[in-house]
């Protein structure tokens, strides 16, 4: 006698474990994501955000199509964080782990933002007008050693927000970068070649970008952990 | 001469040099005391080692170039004895004892042992001042309790300086620092330092010194002084303040009412200029980077408890490889802080420079020195060490990371800065730890506001000329025309366009461009 699915998850609903809800499993806290602020994005998205630990992989061809317009609302955020707004150097006075408690994120990395390898000039004043602290961008012109430079910027814990400009051949760098971001708090963002979405990544999502002057930008989810594949039209 | 003879006629009404006046210079709120350690013996001191090299101990005497030739500049108790004295000529000296070894004066020597005994003095008062050529400065008041008096501070200073230096040395406590340079040089006869406390009573012990052995004034000055009857400081003390002053000068008069304590005396603070510079012999040679890192370690591990001891941090350090006839190869690091005492962080950015090195010829011994010592910044110690929201602590060490590979330029931050041309209304800056401003947009804001709108993310370095048949037109345009005074001049008309996949590109036409130039589109950033 096989017992449908339906039946199991009544009978073992408690026990059963369901991939949509893995993030969940983990605790409430850390499945959260980190809203895209783009309302259609963030309702594909398991924890309704981006995922705050595991590399995040956009892939795309065409320049100017919105490709940083889609993380910048969620890099703003990440500047107003409570621990953004901490003075870096000189820590604040904590009474004890009560001190803690007043703060509901746990990963103000001081609000920096590591561009690694952009391929033009990240705009200064484009960014202010985003509402990004200009002073805490950190850029990077690592050339071959992208990877590597990003690698290091998670494990650093510095950061805020990682971005990267690479397109790693080598499965064993993008494992190291993949298990690098999560075990960092830092968002950890590649940009790739739409051609890298052929090979498989062990990326947590994996999303795919095409410009259209139509439609705007869509968005095209090719992995998610925990979610599923969807596509998303952002629009201009 | 009328007015100095008018004057002449009412000595009586004069003040004395010694005499306070009605409004006194030095007010007794500084409560200073100084401590004044003459080296008597310097120049045989600083060639102590030279000295003690010597086969036999032989009579020596250091000698000097004078206008007369060589000269004996100092000599040792037994050639004393047999009549050599200070400034005769080195003939006259051999002649009186003709075993007499002679060493050359070094002044380098001389200012090392100076400056040695100011790092000792470190340990018994953090204001020191040195007086060159052979006296070192103490300010001791805050000292006297935690060493248990003045005597017991003197004897302490003298036991570690015999110990380290093998220096003779003559000390005197004063609240005035020329007096206690004076009473040094004196040289008052019993053992026990000389100790004023009370600055009023200055005057009366100064009165007894001789001018010759403690002031040291002018030739001509002291021989003038002499012609008169003049010999001991009392005897200066006793003049009228205003004939003095207007015999031997103001400046003279100020350094008897320095020695009084009635003028203050800011003395310059000593720092010690210390560095790091250790060596270390490989045998056998090292051609292997990773080998080399390894051979380094224990230089750091001494660097660090070096630095810990002082608690002190660098900022910059060099590394010295030498080879048997390659030139020195040299690997220079600078972090973004001073660091103080963690080996670890060093040797990780070191091997990550010694990787990338290539060896022109295996490494015969390894040299570290460091740059100078730096304050280090109290924010080092963390508490919770499981608690790691103040991450970005972190960021200078993963800058050094990053720069240590990538080279210095490869990595910066950005600033906007107010102006109208695009690729001039930003910049590349050193990226650096401040509180951010509240409003989370940093300078951003008032450089930015109203430009940064209408402007593309991506900016191209050079714009890319471009063809703009294909498309559509959507903003624009804007005319930007500026820099005519710095050479750059521009004047472009800017448009937003949307070329058929979707993207949304910033192109300008160059109005300066001839009409039959062909190219005066371009295209200068993507609306990303």
């Amino acid at each position: 006698m096989s017992a449908s699915v339906e039946e199991l998850l009544q009978r073992h609903g408690a026990q059963l474990w369901r991939a949509r809800e893995r993030e969940s499993d983990s605790g409430a806290a850390a499945a959260a994501g980190l809203p895209t602020g783009y309302a259609a994005l963030d309702r594909c998205l398991p924890g309704g955000g981006w995922p705050r630990q595991g590399l995040i992989e956009i892939l795309s061809d065409q320049r100017g199509i919105g490709e940083l317009r889609l993380l910048l609302p969620a890099l703003a955020a990440l500047c107003r964080e409570p621990g953004a707004t901490e003075s870096p150097p000189y820590p604040p006075p904590r009474s004890g782990h009560a001190g803690s408690a007043m703060l509901p994120h746990d990963r103000g990395s001081g609000g920096w933002i590591a561009w690694v390898s952009p391929p033009y000039r990240p705009y200064a004043p484009a960014l202010a007008a985003w509402g990004i602290d200009v002073a805490r961008m950190l850029v990077v012109q690592a050339a071959a050693a992208t990877a590597w430079a990003m690698d290091q910027a998670l494990r650093a814990e510095a950061c805020s927000a990682v971005l990267g400009w690479a397109d790693p051949r080598d499965p064993q760098a993008l494992r190291r970068l993949q298990l690098a971001a999560e075990a960092s708090r830092s968002l950890a963002v590649l940009y790739r070649p739409l051609q890298a979405g052929l090979t498989p990544s062990p990326a947590v999502l994996r999303l795919a970008l095409l410009g259209s002057s139509s439609d705007g930008l869509q968005v095209r989810i090719i992995k998610s952990r925990g979610g599923r594949p969807a596509t998303v039209n952002l629009g201009h | 001469m009328a007015p100095l003879a008018r004057r002449r006629v009412t000595p009586a009404f004069r003040p004395a040099l010694s005499v306070p006046d009605r409004a006194p210079l030095a007010q007794s709120g500084s409560r200073e005391l100084w401590l004044a350690l003459h080296l008597p013996a310097l120049l045989l001191d600083s060639l102590r080692e030279a000295v003690q090299a010597l086969p036999g101990q032989p009579p020596v005497a250091v000698i000097d170039l004078d206008r007369n030739g060589k000269v004996v500049r100092a000599c040792d108790a037994a050639v004393q004895a047999a009549g050599v004295r200070d400034g005769m000529s080195i003939n006259g000296a051999l002649a009186l004892v003709p075993a007499l070894h002679t060493l050359a004066r070094d002044l380098r020597r001389e200012r090392q042992l100076l400056e040695g005994l100011a790092r000792r003095s470190l340990y018994f008062s953090p204001r020191i001042s040195l007086e060159p050529p052979d006296a070192v400065l103490l300010e001791v008041r805050g000292s006297l309790r935690l060493f248990g008096g003045a005597r017991a501070l003197c004897a302490r200073l003298q036991q570690e300086i015999a110990a380290t230096t093998g220096a003779t040395t003559r000390m005197a406590i004063t609240p005035a620092p020329l007096a206690s340079l004076w009473f040094a040089r004196a040289g008052l006869p019993g053992a026990r330092p000389l100790f004023v406390r009370n600055r009023a009573d200055l005057a009366a012990r100064l009165a007894p010194l001789p001018l010759a052995g403690c002031a040291r004034w002018p030739v001509r000055t002291l021989e003038t002084l002499e012609t008169m009857g003049l010999r001991t400081v009392g005897d200066c003390l006793r003049l009228p303040r205003d004939g003095f002053a207007r015999r031997f000068g103001h400046d003279l008069l100020a350094l008897l009412d320095r020695a009084t304590g009635r003028r203050p005396e800011p003395r310059a603070a000593f720092a010690a200029s210390e560095k790091f510079d250790t060596r270390r012999e490989l045998e056998p040679e090292l051609d292997h980077t990773d080998r080399l890192a390894r051979a380094l370690d224990p230089l750091l591990d001494d660097l660090c408890r070096f630095l810990r001891e002082r608690d002190r941090g660098v900022q910059a350090l060099e590394v010295q490889l030498r080879h048997r006839t390659a030139p020195v190869t040299r690997v220079r690091l600078r972090f973004v802080q001073p660091v103080g005492g963690q080996p670890q962080h060093i040797a990780g950015l070191l091997r990550e420079r010694l990787d990338r090195l290539a060896l022109p010829q295996p490494v015969r011994s390894v040299r570290l020195l460091s740059g100078p010592l730096l304050e280090l910044q109290a924010d080092a110690i963390e508490l919770f060490a499981h608690d790691r929201r103040e991450s970005a602590a972190h960021l200078p060490q993963l800058i050094e990371r990053l720069r240590a590979r990538l080279g210095n330029d490869a990595v910066h931050g950005l600033a906007c800065v107010p102006e109208h041309r695009p690729e001039a209304a930003w910049r590349a800056v050193e990226p650096t730890l401040r509180a951010p401003s509240p409003a989370g947009a940093g300078e951003g804001t008032e450089a930015g506001e109203g430009r940064g709108e209408g402007r593309p993310l991506w900016l191209l370095d050079t714009p890319e000329p471009c063809d703009v048949r294909p498309l559509i037109f959507e903003e624009g345009p804007e005319c930007i025309e500026s820099g005519w005074w710095d050479g750059h001049d521009v004047a472009r008309d800017y448009y937003v366009a949307r070329n058929g996949q979707g993207a949304r590109l910033w192109v300008f036409r160059n109005r300066r461009a001839a009409a039959g130039d062909g190219v005066c589109w371009f295209l200068h950033g993507w609306f990303a």
